[in-house]
């Protein structure tokens, strides 16, 4: 029964999600705790995945029973079960904040929508860390695809379709590119599990290599318009900064990510290794990274919105991941595949202890926030934390994944990165430093007329992940031991 | 492959000579022309490389899809082939398909709903 | 719209589209056709119902509670299926290794699960563009009908 497990956990967030529109019409009531439930099941499913793995290695489930070639495979190494960890660990936190969070940023009529709709982005996420199909990929990548729209526009406010619109297109045209990759990869090998594609690629490498570049290259430009990376991430900044908050906080968290290591799959386990003498693929994403480390960095710090700043600061650390990626071959890919975890709980932390201040005071501008502090000190404190994980001081969860890609960068005898890596977090440190003194040190303008007291129920995930950060900080041998297991490919 | 030292050089001489002596509006408008010539040539080349549409020999058409053809009836029990490939071999890529469906809906009644 | 000729000449055909749509669902497996196409078909004919009486004889019709219902019906019909697969010793959505009995090539009862997944998938497709069409087209109260 253990091993029918992974796609029950796909089966089972599937199946809330049909039935939460069902119980929205007879037991409204009941839509929130089949949310929770179901992913609280996820979370400890995924716990009992990885130690499953640890007692029997990785394992294959075939659906339907057809062996590859013929049927779907899911393959669950660690890269998988990490993956699945971090989603439904974040994103059972960011549910449970935004029970309450929901009511006042969206109309309660589309409550349990945005739950479905959530419960498919998680199903979805799942899916595309699990499967080891190329066609299934894509399936999963075009559900979350809308999900993920849906998500933002469920806030009444014309921003957000705005934004929303302008994701719907990018994205889709990322699953355009997709798909047409997928096309040309079945064409030329005839198959679409991983494994048999990697075993056929380098034979037909030597019959149609421009085939195998142009797909490369559609795959890299499809999953990186959805991760965001560099000059692809012109939708990010307003989606992100509209949503609402745990709608922010799982899109930063998860979704980009969640690309990136579908082509961390993709680049690594598919694709020959000849194809990175062929085209310098690697180096063309170093050379992105390096970019949007720098670019992101620089737009935040001329933000005045909190959350757009956030949304700016998620193009810096998707860089991060992606140098990680560019700089394969020593620690660095364990620093870039640490570095999800790490931003996962960091931003999206970030992000619910800024829909925390906008919920109890309704200030959004960073000038507004001087003394904020004194009113709010365990948000203020949790995005203290935050906010140090982001610049990589020590005792952070955030140091230990900017210490490995520096490490990396060294490992290959490539210094200039470790440069660029110290200097993108002396600019973090230029734009975060002054929010947090300002809040803690800084004298009110003005005081904030209205206040509302901020829910326990709301305040609770936000210091759960803030301790998270430290305790991944002072202790990231568990973690560390995943991820050098997740990259043995 | 030795004409492409000369397209480079071409190149790099159209786009000195956009810098030099066009106004910026009509450089940007010129730079994408170049841009989706590039892409377009690429795919032009790729498009020909493409194994022959139709033809027995394609890598397409291999093992698995003679498995498929061959072995449909008796391991399925369905004559229409297509329908054995999407509701048994590859039965959890429809469940896929229907949840598209699905999530379209959902996003479509929650934007409905809100605005 | 409110025309005697397209009245007359749609109440007939709606009947004959609906049947052809079951046929394409429930064949699927025997001829070309299948869920999504059936399921289309049905929907068409809601939507000519729709379009040539007025939206909200439609959705009298087909309210929003049933058409809510059968989406997820559908797709919770499509799992379950699949987990008998798991329950009969197999995998998930598994046909001939969990024992299905394949039938007779060639009957309308053959095929194992996919004659149900067909099924299924007809339902889903048909209340989903049905739901799409009376949402956008604003026949039912956008705000959706919670009454």
């Amino acid at each position: 029964m253990s091993l029918h497990l992974p796609v029950l956990i796909v089966v089972l967030l599937l199946a809330a999600s049909y039935t939460v529109p069902l119980l929205d019409r007879y037991r409204r009531g009941l839509t929130l705790p089949v949310t929770i439930l179901s992913l609280i099941t996820a979370f400890i499913s995924s716990l009992y995945l990885l130690y499953l793995i640890g007692v029997q290695g990785p394992f294959v489930y075939h659906l339907g029973g057809w062996p590859p070639p013929w049927g779907i495979e899911l393959y669950i190494d660690y890269l998988a079960v990490y993956m699945l960890i971090v989603i439904s660990s974040i994103g059972l936190l960011v549910i449970i904040y935004g029970a309450k969070d929901l009511l006042h940023e969206i109309n309660e009529e589309v409550l349990s929508w945005y739950y479905t709709l959530y419960l498919l982005l998680m199903a979805s996420m799942i899916g595309i860390a699990l499967t080891n199909d190329l066609f299934n990929l894509f399936v999963f990548v075009e559900i979350s695809a809308i999900a993920s729209c849906g998500i933002i526009s469920a806030k009444a406010d014309r921003r957000c379709i705005e934004a929303s619109i302008k994701y719907l297109i990018l994205s889709a045209l990322g699953s355009g590119c997709i798909l047409l990759a997928v096309a040309m990869i079945y064409m030329i090998t005839g198959n679409l599990n991983f494994d048999y594609v990697a075993a056929a690629l380098p034979e037909a490498l030597k019959l149609y290599p421009y085939n195998i570049v142009i797909a490369l290259g559609l795959f890299v430009v499809g999953f990186g318009v959805k991760s965001a990376l560099f000059p692809l991430h012109v939708w990010l900044p307003d989606a992100h900064s509209s949503a609402p908050s745990p709608s922010s906080a799982v899109l930063s968290g998860l979704v980009i990510k969640i690309y990136a290591v579908a082509l961390v799959k993709l680049l690594f386990r598919v694709f020959p290794p000849q194809i990175f003498e062929a085209i310098p693929i690697l180096d063309v994403i170093l050379f992105l990274s390096v970019f949007a480390v720098m670019a992101g960095s620089i737009f935040a710090m001329v933000q005045d919105d909190l959350k757009r700043m956030l949304a700016y600061s998620s193009i810096a650390q998707i860089g991060y991941i992606f140098m990680g990626i560019g700089l394969f071959g020593g620690r660095a890919l364990t620093g870039g595949l640490l570095h999800i975890f790490n931003h996962a709980m960091m931003k999206s932390m970030l992000f619910l202890a800024a829909g925390l201040i906008i919920y109890a005071t309704g200030i959004r501008n960073l000038k507004d926030l001087k003394g904020i502090g004194v009113r709010m000190p365990w948000t203020m404190g949790a995005f203290a934390v935050g906010a140090f994980s982001m610049v990589g001081i020590p005792g952070t969860s955030g140091f230990i994944s900017k210490w490995f890609l520096a490490l990396g960068a060294l490992d290959l005898n490539r210094p200039f990165y470790v440069a660029i890596i110290l200097l993108s977090s002396l600019l973090n440190g230029i734009y975060y430093f002054p929010i947090i003194i300002d809040a803690f040190f800084g004298t009110k303008v003005d005081p904030v007329s209205e206040f509302r007291d901020v829910p326990a129920l709301m305040l609770i995930p936000v210091l759960i992940l803030a301790a998270g950060v430290i305790f991944f900080g002072f202790y990231p041998k568990p973690l560390l031991d995943l991820v050098n297991k997740a990259i043995s490919f | 492959m030795e004409a492409s030292p000369l397209v480079g050089v071409g190149i790099l001489l159209l786009i000195a000579y956009v810098f030099f002596y066009l106004p910026r509006s009509q450089i940007r408008h010129i730079l994408v022309i170049v841009i989706l010539f590039m892409i377009g040539y690429a795919l032009v080349v790729t498009v020909a490389e493409m194994p022959v549409f139709g033809s027995a020999n394609t890598p397409a058409y291999n093992y698995v899809a003679k498995r498929y053809l061959e072995g449909t009836v008796a391991e399925t029990g369905a004559i229409n082939v297509i329908s054995a490939i999407i509701l048994d071999y590859r039965a959890f890529d429809t469940l896929g398909e229907a949840t598209v469906l699905f999530v379209a809906i959902a996003a479509a009644i929650a934007n409905l709903k809100a605005h | 719209m409110d025309d005697l000729v397209i009245r007359s000449v749609s109440r007939l055909v709606v009947p004959f589209i609906q049947l052809y749509g079951l046929y394409v669902i429930f064949y699927g497996h025997l001829s070309p056709g299948g869920g999504f196409a059936g399921g289309a078909i049905v929907a068409s004919s809601m939507i000519l119902y729709g379009l040539s009486f007025n939206l909200e004889a439609g959705s009298r019709k087909l309210g929003h509670d049933v058409s809510s219902f059968m989406e997820s019906g559908g797709a919770i019909w499509y799992l379950i299926i699949g987990l008998l697969g798991i329950l009969f010793g197999s995998n998930f959505l598994a046909n001939r290794y969990a024992g299905v009995s394949l039938g007779t090539p060639g009957q309308l009862f053959s095929g194992g699960i996919i004659f149900f997944l067909s099924l299924g998938i007809g339902v889903k497709v048909a209340s989903t563009m049905i739901t799409l069409f009376y949402s956008l087209s604003g026949g039912e109260d956008s705000s959706g009908s919670n009454n």
